[in-house]
């Protein structure tokens, strides 16, 4: 572990340079003990990859002390003390008017379009971090099948609650914009709403397991969040179950 | 009763900007805010708001207003030749502005961006804490975007029986760094770094490029980022990183080797190494620099930077530089 100084804002905890739940887990662990710690309302903390950037004002807060106190948390961690973040359930519509880009997905792999669902509702998705758009997770744990190049023709607009996949990424688009990954579906839960008292749904450090669900389904549960309810927390609760 | 004011046009870019938004980096979204702090909370402190009040920052080409009550209004940042009913008004300094009167902004001399304040502030209900216009995001400010024609803001209605201290700037040159530097374009501005965090990324030739070389502020420049042209900057194999957090005024270096500044609407997270830290200081005079300034970098400590910052916050604490107006 390494810390380096931003200028004279802060610094960057910086740990192995590679992507891994091992080194994320050390990286979520040191974000959640500083939101935990008395100074955490000083503190602008973006966690990533392999580092987490801490953000303060110099006056405000002490750069040797809290130099100090991140070595210190750090010498009593322990990898088996790996936190897990909460679990999401998203239910996905994997059917054609929000899949586009199934066929390009089920050519480029050979798979067809039952196994390629299959490929991506079976793993837990790390949310490693977020950011590129508000609250776009950027997701670790696609199935190395599954890995599709991004289209040559980027869209100019891409439907908010899309999912695809961009190499060997896979992610939801939580508001409508430009874009080049391949489409396979769409969730009708919103991952971003300004109106929410927690605009974010997710924390870097949660999981996300896709479910897949009919166009009907998806209808139903449109209509309740035009209706106000809060889809996220009823997909939680319905979806949750049996996993 | 119509109160507030009406935009009659907008200039070029005219958005309402308060500090920020605090705490929401780690999901995805930008701090924004005023580009030029110093001026900001100056324009605040001559109407006698609290500092992080919001205001609208216009840029290089401001808008006309129209005022629909009486207000107190002080203007900061850039010269933009203001005029009240044609007639020019005075800068760093408190104004009573009365209802009918319009107010017009020209181009910017001096600098880039404008700040200007009212007394009571803007009333608009702030999102995620903050009253700044998300542009990209299109959410805070007004309808989160740039203030248009035919738009009208809410302001506190002036209370007559309580007159507002009128204040004026003795000194603005002291106070704001860029005041110190000629009026006229093309200037030369230091703008000190500190290193890191990825500058081992880079040759020692490179950072001895950044060092000495001057750079030029890209037309491509904007809120997001300062954009500069000039010497390639040497790095050893390449400038990819895992991407990781960005800080207001990282200097990234892109796969050109040219040096991009992030400022207040910047991505949070970018996968370009970064070779060094504008200091905090630095960070205003930057916004107000406008394309075809020259840049000169110098590199200084952490501990040198805090040394500038304390005594910088300590003159604005102390608030000498106002004076009642008309003593």
């Amino acid at each position: 572990m390494k810390i380096k100084p931003i200028g004279d804002q802060g610094f960057l905890v910086e740990f192995e340079q590679e992507i891994s739940p091992v080194i994320h887990g050390k990286i979520i662990y040191l974000y959640r003990t500083l939101k935990a710690s008395k100074l955490s309302n000083h503190l602008e903390l973006v966690p990533s990859y392999s580092s987490l950037l801490v953000l303060f004002h110099p006056l405000l807060v002490s750069y040797k002390k809290l130099e100090k106190q991140i070595y210190q948390s750090m010498k009593e961690y322990r990898d088996e003390e790996r936190q897990q973040g909460q679990l999401f359930h998203i239910p996905v519509c994997y059917e054609e008017d929000f899949g586009q880009d199934m066929e390009m997905v089920c050519s480029h792999t050979g798979y067809t379009r039952e196994e390629v669902i299959k490929l991506h509702t079976a793993p837990q998705y790390l949310i490693y971090m977020l950011g590129f758009l508000p609250g776009f997770p950027y997701l670790g744990g696609l199935d190395k099948i599954l890995h599709t190049p991004r289209l040559a023709n980027p869209r100019t607009k891409i439907p908010a609650g899309s999912v695809g996949i961009g190499g060997a990424q896979t992610g939801i688009y939580p508001i409508e914009s430009p874009g080049g990954w391949q489409l396979i579906g769409r969730t009708p839960v919103k991952t971003y709403d300004v109106n929410r008292k927690e605009p974010i749904l997710f924390k870097a450090g949660d999981s996300i397991c896709f479910v897949p669900i009919t166009k009907h389904e998806f209808e139903k549960l449109e209509e309740r969040q035009i209706k106000g309810e809060n889809v996220a927390i009823i997909c939680q609760e319905e979806y949750g179950r049996g996993h | 009763m119509d109160v507030g004011i009406e935009i009659i046009s907008s200039g070029a870019l005219s958005s309402i900007q308060d500090l920020g938004r605090v705490g929401y980096q780690e999901y995805g979204i930008a701090p924004t805010g005023a580009c030029d702090e110093v001026s900001m909370i100056l324009a605040n402190q001559l109407v006698s708001n609290e500092d992080g009040e919001a205001v609208i920052e216009m840029t290089l080409y401001g808008g006309s207003f129209r005022f629909l009550q009486p207000v107190y209004v002080a203007i900061t940042g850039a010269d933009m030749s203001p005029v009240r009913n044609k007639k020019p008004v005075a800068m760093y300094e408190t104004i009573l502005m009365q209802r009918d009167d319009v107010l017009e902004f020209g181009f910017a001399k001096g600098g880039c961006r404008t700040y200007l304040s009212f007394s009571g502030g803007i009333l608009l209900p702030p999102v995620m804490g903050s009253k700044s216009t998300n542009l990209s995001c299109k959410f805070g400010g007004l309808c989160g975007r740039e203030l248009r024609a035919f738009d009208q803001l809410n302001l506190q209605p002036l209370e007559q029986e309580l007159p507002l201290f009128q204040l004026k700037m003795a000194y603005p040159n002291r106070i704001l760094p860029f005041c110190k530097f000629s009026f006229f374009s093309p200037r030369s501005i230091p703008i000190r770094l500190v290193l890191g965090p990825q500058a081992e990324y880079f040759t020692e030739k490179g950072i001895e490029t950044l060092r000495n070389k001057p750079y030029k502020i890209s037309l491509d420049s904007n809120r997001m980022a300062c954009k500069l042209e000039g010497d390639p900057v040497e790095c050893i194999r390449n400038t990819d990183i895992l991407s990781d957090g960005i800080a207001l005024g990282s200097v990234q270096i892109s796969s050109n080797g040219l040096p991009i500044i992030m400022l207040q609407d910047r991505q949070t997270i970018g996968g370009y190494a970064k070779i060094a830290t504008v200091i905090s200081v630095d960070i205003p005079l930057l916004a107000q620099l406008i394309p075809g300034d020259l840049v000169n970098f110098m590199i200084v400590t952490r501990t040198e930077a805090l040394k500038v910052l304390k005594r910088q916050l300590h003159l604005r604490r102390r608030k000498a530089y106002l004076k009642k107006k008309g003593v």
